[in-house]
């Protein structure tokens, strides 16, 4: 599907060298740190984080990745627009890309509810009105702690896992897209075709 | 792709790159950003609200919470679907109402859940609340209404005096003995484990605990954090840390009439919200918004030097 | 419309908190402020937003903005001729 010498480039073009190049693999590397802190939180259980000084901590590193994860995100998504990144086939990317970002929402809104606190419990009463009114909320009950919970440390970790390594194959395949052409035409649009 | 915006074909130089070492970058630096975050800043941790500390602070909205919840007016009892067939929050557009469809899946019966099953439980240890609650369940709905009311006319007098707690008339019948029984058991800690337990041992569902202070126990501590959705509430986090900025165009049709007055407004919103969402989705295929970054310019500023040679 | 004002707003109630934490704070001081407080915000006509909220906001376009005005620094390696490439669609 993709050659180590697409996985793994050594050289790429030189339009790429631009810092916002640089906001995807940020938005990795947060993830990275989430999953970490997030791995460590669910090794000593749910309530841990409320009586351990440590506890604490570790959970500081999650609530700041998470920040991190969207202040980046975001950033790449600007910058990928900028860009017409869907270019040349690189439509399904996008896609991809676009479904990360809502699946990072409803992982993080399953880790506000998991949190064990005020601000979980004033998050489930409120959100349960507009999940129940497009009559989902039996089926993803904010209510229920073990629920969600259980999906944000198992299920949603999967899922954007998943669709960032499709998302990354993608990218690597079709290498980075080229400028759009700057030139135009008299009484054109830039447009093909 | 037909229609799509031209892109460059000219031959680029290929400059060396260490694709390992990038990523190895970003996440250190982002490790040390976070790291530095967290031991500066903490995280936020508002110590959750408990029936105890709510029935003690509040004894009042306390007592009118509960009736509501026996007499079957209170939100929850009165919500319907998938709680209950009530159709006070039932929210729909035209025919489409697909909390409706959905039907009653979690069933919560207010007055049976979180009155008279608890009392049921202090009915075992304390013989006056077994008589008060013997008498109420054998009573006609009819007389059980019209206690109910009478208690709720002492409430409303209490509350515009300032009281904390009324004086139960004696046209309250039972009713008068046994919500303030449930809010002694409140005041003491018994009911978060009653309307948790509830018949299983191991719980991780707190459906009930939760619906019970989803009124004006927990909404109160919202509106003093700034959490209402009025307040642009869903952005914001407890303290003054950053909450969820990324929410900022769910956040805002909140804001704005019709969907802040509506009584459909979350499914008017959700539905606005999905279809923005299919679109940011689809957006390669969308003409107009597909040709955006040509008329916003940005890319000339990513690509000048390649524009430049 | 009422005309526009920005408004700082800084009300110090404590939440009150109910249960004694050991784990509030980090840097001495700066997690108590942070925590349990009323949030600072600013009003500016229909919008309301936290201090903290429009900090990220800020930092978003500043960071963005520097992106695009900053230059990668230059390799020393030499340079490989053009190539055909996978550029192409």
């Amino acid at each position: 599907m993709v050659s180590a010498e697409d996985l793994l480039p050594e050289e790429l073009p030189e339009y790429t060298r631009s810092y916002v190049y640089l906001f995807g693999a940020l938005t990795l590397g947060s993830f990275v740190c989430l999953v970490a802190s997030g791995l460590t939180l669910a090794l000593f259980g749910p309530g841990w984080w409320h009586v351990s000084a440590v506890g604490h901590f570790v959970n500081s590193i999650h609530f700041w990745s998470v920040q991190c994860l969207f202040f980046f995100m975001v950033l790449h998504l600007w910058a990928q627009f900028s860009m017409a990144a869907w270019r040349g086939g690189r439509g399904p990317t996008w896609v991809v890309g676009a479904l990360l970002f809502v699946s990072s929402i409803i992982a993080a809104f399953t880790g506000y509810l998991s949190q064990l606190n005020l601000d979980s419990q004033w998050i489930a009463v409120q959100g349960k009105d507009a999940i129940n009114a497009v009559g989902i909320g039996a089926f993803f009950n904010l209510l229920n702690f073990g629920q969600m919970y259980s999906i944000h440390i198992a299920v949603m970790p999967l899922v954007i896992g998943g669709l960032i390594s499709v998302h990354v194959i993608l990218v690597r395949r079709r290498g980075l897209v080229p400028p759009l052409a700057d030139d135009i035409a008299p009484g054109g649009d830039g447009r093909e075709g | 792709m037909k229609g799509e915006l031209a892109s460059d074909t000219r031959q680029p130089r290929m400059k060396p790159y260490d694709l390992v070492r990038e990523a190895l970058l970003a996440l250190g630096v982002v490790a040390v950003v976070v790291v530095v975050l967290a031991t500066v800043f903490s995280s936020p941790d508002e110590p959750p609200l408990t029936i105890r500390a709510y029935a003690t602070s509040s004894p009042l909205s306390f007592l009118q919470t509960a009736l509501g919840d026996l007499d079957g007016s209170g939100t929850i009892a009165a919500y319907g679907p998938p709680y209950n067939n009530g159709s006070g929050s039932v929210q729909s557009l035209g025919p489409i109402s697909p909390q409706q469809w959905a039907g009653v899946r979690v069933p919560v019966n207010t007055a049976t859940d979180f009155v008279l099953q608890p009392l049921g439980v202090v009915a075992q240890v304390e013989p006056a609340v077994a008589t008060a609650l013997a008498q109420f369940e054998h009573a006609a709905p009819a007389q059980q209404a019209a206690w109910e009311a009478a208690y709720g006319k002492a409430l409303d007098t209490a509350a515009k005096a300032g009281l904390e707690a009324p004086t139960p008339p004696a046209s309250a019948g039972p009713v008068g003995l046994l919500l303030p029984a449930l809010l002694h058991v409140a005041q003491v800690g018994g009911l978060d484990g009653l309307l948790l337990a509830s018949h299983h041992f191991y719980v991780t569902d707190y459906t009930h605990p939760l619906l019970f202070i989803s009124g004006d126990a927990l909404g109160t501590q919202a509106q003093r954090l700034h959490l209402l959705g009025t307040q642009w509430g869903m952005m914001n986090e407890t303290g003054n840390y950053p909450g969820a900025v990324w929410l900022w165009l769910y956040t805002f049709w909140y804001q704005i009439p019709p969907f802040s007055t509506s009584a459909n407004g979350d499914l008017l919103i959700m539905t606005v919200m999905g279809i923005l969402t299919a679109a940011f989705v689809l957006t390669p295929w969308i003409p107009g918004v597909n040709r955006l970054p040509r008329v916003l310019r940005v890319y000339r500023l990513i690509w000048r030097d390649w524009y430049r040679r | 419309m009422a005309s526009r004002m920005v408004e700082m707003v800084a009300r110090h109630a404590d939440g009150g908190s109910h249960r004694p934490s050991p784990c509030r704070g980090g840097v001495k001081g700066a997690g108590a402020v942070m925590a349990g407080t009323v949030p600072h915000y600013v009003q500016w006509g229909l919008v309301s937003i936290t201090v903290a909220n429009l900090v990220v906001l800020g930092l978003m376009f500043v960071v963005f903005a520097a992106a695009l005005a900053l230059r990668l620094p230059e390799h020393r390696d030499a340079e490989s001729p053009p190539q055909g490439g996978r550029q192409a669609e």
